[in-house]
């Protein structure tokens, strides 16, 4: 055995430890991108459920509130538009673009509902009716829900994007397309709507 | 029983340690060869007789084959090891959220609980891969962190009944130890494959080579084709091995479904589909590969060497052992709907007649210590089985929750909040602590939420506390880290607020604990070490102690409590005497639980034939006994199927049906 053979068995072997790290690397991405796009599976659901919900809403004010036309009008097509936006999330969630859209729709829609609660304050008779109350009280816990799978889902997206960023894996990562992931931030104004129902 | 959880455990364990001799074994003959290899390259290289004892050789030869070979086995035992979800998530599965929509998948989620609830563990997540293909996996390392994955496939064109068959097959893997076993087997051989890997690199990098003398580049490439060569037949013993082992498993969880749901036709029906699909049972995705032997039948088309290193038995020959009538005709499979009463579940079995009968339930009076300790001995059997008519009363618990706490308790949000209100204390004055506390230290709207539950949570009848939490076990391991933190601290606020741990609180705790922490901070492995019974009789003692003192309130009752579950374990008489009430804290009780853990199958089971029989001792067992004796079993990783079946709302204090047939014998 000469020194050129043990030096070249010694490289192989290390070269070795380095693919099965690699791999490593390689395969807990591949979790971490997974875990984060099932997380919003759960969003998901509650999101269809508020879709479901909003025409409902809106023909229950329908007959009190006759002269809101427009804002009932908007309040439909911003439901819409982020119904749409869901379902492109959903078909690929670590889509950054389809994310940031998903984003914007919702903020939109939070702040049109919000505009429409505030509205239905001066309707004291809209107020008292046992049909509206159940939507925004089903509404209300629908938006707590979607708030507590938004904040696991921006935590794994968080925690994978953290992971790819890690000196070995962005290497990996650049080389086998593993893109940054987008959060889900919605501006506060959707939050707080419900809320004013709820007082 | 013929062979019941802790045989089957032990088996496994027995099984595994014989495979580590074989292996090391084959690793040392590796080590043999490959020096043979070298020294014969090194006796062509020289031009003077060398020696054929060479040590620096024999070292290079076990330095390298044992650094490739345990350098490669402990990377796939650590990531496949690395917790069920994490393995359903490698090969693509999607969770399927509690609040599902989808009839289908509502379907598969209900069989799966039912399924978790007869055999006493929480209810695992649930995945479904995108497959075409009817096939099934169940993966973790042991029951508090399985998962149970199915195909699509298994969703569009297998029936309720079907559907139970396969999950029940699933089960009995998860219970029988059977992904312990094979996650290691699958690292063993992936170390001997890396061999081969390294065999074929040798030949790559010296034919790449230009510098070099002429023939250390073809001794390299000799090297390497030997390395090559015998990595490959090492990897092809394995697998025979392997598929040997992993053959006569299938078997068994096929034989166990038959018993966990006394319905050869699911199963069967089941493997019938298979052989009539077009895709068959196959898995596209290529991370399946390494995998085979965790599905439920072939992920893979061929079967190669006339079946010797097919993971799974012939599907006709499984589906004979089920259905000897079979023919071999395959029928032909069209999708299948899902009907509302078919979704409930009220088609798959037959309808459930007021309370359940216990298997094996004793009918003779009997307040002599032999017949408790047989009845003790008997409940021991039951552990990781699941009965037909466990599966009917699961059924009936799941249904008899009502429906507000059963759809909070499937989804993250509310899931958190159920814990909480089964946390609040039922004192009045105490609650209001509780919640002031949580008031000031939770979001507005957890608290608003818990406020929501509190009622239907505390009209719940003792009976389905700790099953509610089993339910809401899936929602509760898809909060992030972060939410599980603040989680973990509300819920230690919320016990702690009446300055002391009571016995629900403490089961809760251990259950959660078990179940969550798991997943969320990894713990390193321990493994067995006690084996011998007098050893542990000390901790034993403790443990009996407590459930003495909570079971009977009389001294002499305790006493006699405490002396029975003694003889039960050390099987006559005992130095140990009763120690006073003041002296049995929950702490101590939790230490002694901790050591106890670390005993071999065997005498867990006598530890908890122990435990049943001092519980027994008065003939009744009340919902705090079985709440701790349920702390126990999970503590010690025994799924421990529901022993008390109480009647909700019969008389204040629960009565167990055993206490009630046992009293009424007497009475007559």
């Amino acid at each position: 055995m000469d020194p050129v053979t043990i030096t070249l068995l010694v490289i192989l072997l290390i070269a070795l430890l380095l693919a099965l790290w690699l791999l490593a690397i390689y395969n807990g991405l591949v979790v971490a991108r997974n875990r984060f796009e099932n997380a919003f599976a759960q969003i998901d659901v509650q999101l269809k459920r508020r879709y479901e919900l909003i025409p409902n809403l809106v023909e229950a004010v329908k007959g009190y509130m006759a002269h809101e036309r427009q804002t009932l009008d908007a309040v439909i097509k911003a439901r819409n538009s982020a119904m749409a936006a869901e379902q492109k999330v959903a078909a690929n969630p670590s889509d950054p673009a389809a994310v940031r859209e998903l984003n914007q729709a919702e903020t939109q829609l939070g702040g049109i509902l919000g505009r429409l609660f505030a509205l239905s304050e001066a309707y004291p008779d809209l107020k008292a009716n046992q049909n509206m109350l159940a939507l925004q009280e089903e509404l209300t816990s629908t938006e707590n829900k979607i708030g507590f799978a938004r904040q696991a889902f921006n935590d794994a997206a968080t925690n994978y994007n953290i992971r790819r960023e890690v000196f070995p894996a962005v290497t990996v990562a650049g080389m086998f397309g593993f893109s940054r992931a987008a959060l889900l931030e919605i501006a506060q104004t959707e939050r707080a709507a419900p809320q004013v129902a709820f007082q | 029983m013929a062979s019941d959880f802790f045989q089957q455990q032990d088996l496994a364990r027995r099984k595994t340690f014989q495979l580590v001799v074989y292996f090391v074994l084959a690793i040392l003959i590796l080590i043999a060869l490959v020096y043979a290899l070298l020294l014969a390259l090194s006796m062509h290289g020289a031009s003077e007789p060398v020696s054929g004892w060479q040590p620096e050789l024999l070292l290079l030869a076990a330095l390298g084959v044992g650094l490739v070979v345990g350098a490669a086995s402990a990377f796939k035992v650590a990531q496949l090891a690395s917790g069920g979800q994490a393995v359903a998530l490698m090969m693509g599965g999607e969770e399927v959220p509690g609040t599902t929509t989808d009839a289908r998948q509502k379907r598969l989620l209900n069989v799966v609980q039912e399924m978790a609830l007869a055999a006493g563990v929480p209810v695992p997540p649930v995945y479904v891969l995108e497959e075409r293909g009817i096939n099934a996996f169940a993966a973790g390392y042991a029951p508090g962190d399985a998962v149970v994955a199915v195909s699509q496939g298994c969703l569009n064109y297998l029936t309720r009944d079907e559907l139970q068959g396969v999950v029940a097959h699933e089960f009995s893997h998860i219970l029988n130890g059977d992904m312990r076993l094979n996650i290691r087997l699958v690292g063993l051989i992936f170390g001997i494959m890396a061999l081969s890997i390294v065999g074929r690199m040798l030949m790559f990098a010296s034919r790449g080579r230009s510098s070099g003398r002429n023939d250390s580049r073809g001794g390299l490439v000799l090297l390497g084709l030997g390395v090559f060569v015998l990595g490959l037949v090492g990897a092809f013993f394995g697998r025979l091995i392997m598929a040997a082992v992993s053959r006569q498993r299938e078997y068994l969880a096929d034989a166990s479904a038959v018993q966990f749901t006394r319905n050869s036709d699911g199963i069967g029906g089941a493997l019938k589909k298979i052989g009539g699909l077009a895709e068959g049972s196959r898995i596209e995705n290529p991370q399946a590969a390494e995998a085979g032997h965790m599905f439920f039948a072939n992920a893979f088309a061929g079967e190669g060497l006339f079946g010797l290193l097919a993971t799974h038995p012939p599907l006709v020959e499984r589906i004979r052992r089920l259905d000897p009538q079979f023919d071999g005709q395959f029928p032909e499979v069209r999708p299948v709907g899902v009907d509302r009463a078919e979704l409930e579940g009220r088609r798959g079995v037959p309808p459930f007649a007021g309370m359940p009968r216990l298997p094996g339930l004793p009918q003779v009076p009997a307040p002599v210590l032999a017949q408790v300790l047989g009845f003790a001995d008997e409940a021991a059997s039951w552990v990781g089985h699941v009965d037909p008519e466990l599966v009917c009363y699961a059924q009936a618990l799941h249904d008899s929750m009502p429906d507000v706490l059963r759809l909070a308790a499937q989804e993250p949000f509310s899931a958190h909040a159920v814990v909480y209100a089964l946390l609040l204390d039922p004192r009045a004055d105490v609650r209001d602590l509780q919640l002031a506390r949580l008031k000031t230290t939770a979001a507005p709207q957890d608290f608003a939420e818990t406020l929501r539950l509190v009622a239907p949570v505390q009209a719940l009848p003792d009976t389905h506390r700790l099953p509610l939490l089993d339910l809401a076990m899936p929602a509760l391991r898809q909060m992030s880290p972060g939410q599980h933190r603040t989680f973990r601290a509300q819920v230690e606020m919320l016990m702690v607020a009446d300055q002391r741990l009571n016995l629900f609180e403490y089961a809760l705790r251990c259950v959660l604990h078990r179940h969550l922490d798991a997943q969320f901070l990894p713990k390193p492995q321990t493994r067995p070490m006690h084996g011998s019974p007098q050893k542990l009789a000390r901790p034993v003692a403790t443990v009996l102690a407590l459930l003495a003192w909570e079971g009977q309130p009389e001294p002499d009752e305790a006493v006699r409590a405490f002396d029975t579950g003694m003889r039960a374990y050390i099987g006559g008489d005992h130095p140990h005497r009763l120690p006073p009430r003041e002296e049995c804290s929950l702490a101590e009780f939790d230490a002694a639980l901790q050591t106890i853990n670390r005993s071999v199958p065997a005498i867990k089971r006598r530890i908890i034939v122990a435990c049943t029989a001092c519980i027994l001792a008065n003939q009744q067992i009340n919902v705090r006994e079985a709440e701790l004796l349920r702390a126990i079993c999970d503590t010690l990783d025994c799924p421990l199927p529901p022993l008390v079946v109480g009647e909700a709302g019969r008389t204040p204090g629960f009565v167990s049906t055993m206490t009630s047939v046992i009293t009424d014998d007497a009475k007559r």
